[in-house]
């Protein structure tokens, strides 16, 4: 006889405030229901009330671990309708930003991951290294958290030391490479913790459309920098991570490898930043009647934002879709026909965030 | 491939117009149907991104179907009869909480949807609550003096 357990929307064994009703038969999952909703904002609504300035500081309040790539892609959906191309300097910026932000989500996320594994040295290595991007991040913008560096038409703050920055990046790529790359990849322990458990084929991976690591862990060739190339990802050559094999582990060997590339990435933007202003002359530009979409590669995959325009200084409407939207109903076809105490490693597995998903 | 995609938006209905925005294809539906649409798209394998949900006059609502097919965006414009349109979880499977969501903000009904209950607001507030207008016209209602 089938029994039900439900788990969350606040549980020690969840990362996230949401509420998974898992349907079990002995130890093994049967069925499963995802619940979401317990941290609504309604940011778009609140975006439809405020002007252009005011929405780069809310959308980039939406969550604390992309918060860069809320105001990158608010931001750009503004200069596509009103036609505003940014200076180079201001697209290298986004870009180390985009890069670093990934690699503090991607590092907190393998902390928790090691937590979930029981691998607790490994949690204290990963969260000193993610500290030093934090640093770096601090460095640049003045702040930990919500950056406060996007504006319409450009960046409101430049890199003046790079050379400082460049050493905290390599110091940041010691660590990757020497521990934190190896381990993950190569690891006993984390290998037989992870290997063939919560497995999304790729085809159940097309049917929910899921994007970011997730996707591509599972054979998908799906990375907006990629396929929808913005900032300055075409001219720094960008290379994409993909595995087959959609269990746990290939979730983990991605995120790890990515984290190298989004090393490569800083790295060689830092070295060739072009020498142009920040941001266009107008501070406040004016935002023609039309509409546009946004698509970006945030830490968790593409993040969609569509933006409707009637001439005012506020948006008639705002639509965001996180990464997390999509991948968090995935965690259905992962869970099915699992050991019950998997449960906690899987649904970390696709990095869920409530704070995205909710909004 | 991208004159592949528009070519086969093109036939959809007669004098379909597509229009190639930096953006990517954009396209009213027409006399199309959404299920039509759905299914063209899933043979291009495209991924359905998400739908975006404007209230619009007679309460009715204009939802734009945004899919990705590769490197190419399609967005594609219809509009509600009776604030309803058939659900598309049939041919893909994400479309299940982007349609209750759009059930839940904007009261659309997705007939044919296996499960369209509330996704975000708790049951016992009414749908419909993003109804409200944005912009300019939200600011008037408001009386919001600082728009401009």
């Amino acid at each position: 006889m089938p029994y039900k357990i439900p788990i969350g929307p606040y549980h020690p064994a969840l990362d996230e405030p949401y509420k998974l009703t898992v349907s079990c038969k002995g130890e093994t999952v049967q069925s499963l229901n995802i619940e979401i909703g317990f941290v609504l904002r309604s940011v778009e609504l609140l975006a439809q009330q405020r002007n252009y300035i005011q929405d780069i500081v809310l959308v980039e309040h939406i969550c604390g671990l992309c918060s860069n790539m809320h105001a990158i892609a608010f931001a750009m959906a503004a200069e596509k309708i009103a036609g505003i191309r940014i200076p180079a300097r201001a697209e290298y910026i986004r870009t180390i930003m985009a890069e670093l932000e990934r690699l503090h989500s991607h590092l907190l996320w393998a902390g928790v991951g090691s937590m979930d594994i029981g691998f607790k040295t490994m949690f204290m290595e990963i969260y000193h290294v993610r500290e030093r991007v934090m640093d770096v991040l601090e460095a640049i913008s003045g702040n930990r958290v919500h950056y406060g560096v996007m504006c319409i038409g450009g960046v409101c703050r430049d890199i003046t030391d790079q050379e400082n920055i460049l050493s905290g990046v390599r110091e940041i790529k010691r660590v990757l490479e020497k521990d934190v790359v190896p381990i993950f990849t190569k690891e006993a322990t984390i290998k037989t913790r992870t290997a063939g458990i919560g497995v999304l084929s790729r085809e159940d991976a097309l049917n929910y459309g899921v994007v970011g690591p997730t996707a591509r862990a599972s054979g998908l060739a799906n990375d907006i920098r990629q396929d929808f190339p913005s900032m300055a990802y075409q001219e720094l050559g960008f290379k994409i991570v993909t595995l087959p094999d959609g269990d746990i582990r290939a979730r983990i060997m991605v995120r790890a490898m990515e984290m190298l590339e989004s090393v490569r990435l800083i790295e060689l933007a830092l070295q060739q930043l072009p020498e142009t202003p920040l941001r266009i002359e107008d501070p406040m530009p004016n935002i023609p009647p039309g509409e546009a979409t946004v698509r970006v590669e945030a830490p968790r995959g593409e993040l969609f934002y569509y933006l409707k325009s009637d001439g005012s200084n506020i948006p008639s409407r705002v639509k965001i879709r996180t990464p997390s939207f999509v991948n968090i109903p995935a965690i259905e076809a992962m869970a099915v026909g699992q050991p019950l105490a998997d449960m906690p490693l899987i649904q970390a597995s696709v990095d869920p965030c409530c704070s995205c998903t909710d909004r | 491939m991208n004159y592949e995609i528009e070519n086969r938006l093109k036939q959809l209905h007669s004098g379909g117009l597509v229009q190639n925005c930096p953006d990517g294809l954009w396209m009213d539906l027409g006399e199309a149907t959404i299920l039509v649409l759905a299914e063209l798209m899933k043979d291009l394998e495209a991924r359905l991104t998400t739908i975006s949900a404007i209230s619009i006059e007679n309460n009715e609502t204009e939802l734009i179907y945004h899919f990705a097919v590769g490197g190419q965006a399609v967005n594609v414009k219809t509009r509600t009869q009776a604030n309803a349109i058939p659900s598309i979880t049939t041919v893909f499977k994400a479309a299940n909480w982007i349609e209750r969501e759009n059930h839940d903000f904007f009261g659309v009904n997705f007939v044919g949807h296996p499960n369209l209950v509330r996704l975000l607001r708790p049951p016992q507030l009414a749908e419909g609550f993003f109804r409200q207008p944005g912009g300019a016209a939200g600011a008037i209602l408001r009386g919001d003096k600082n728009a401009i």
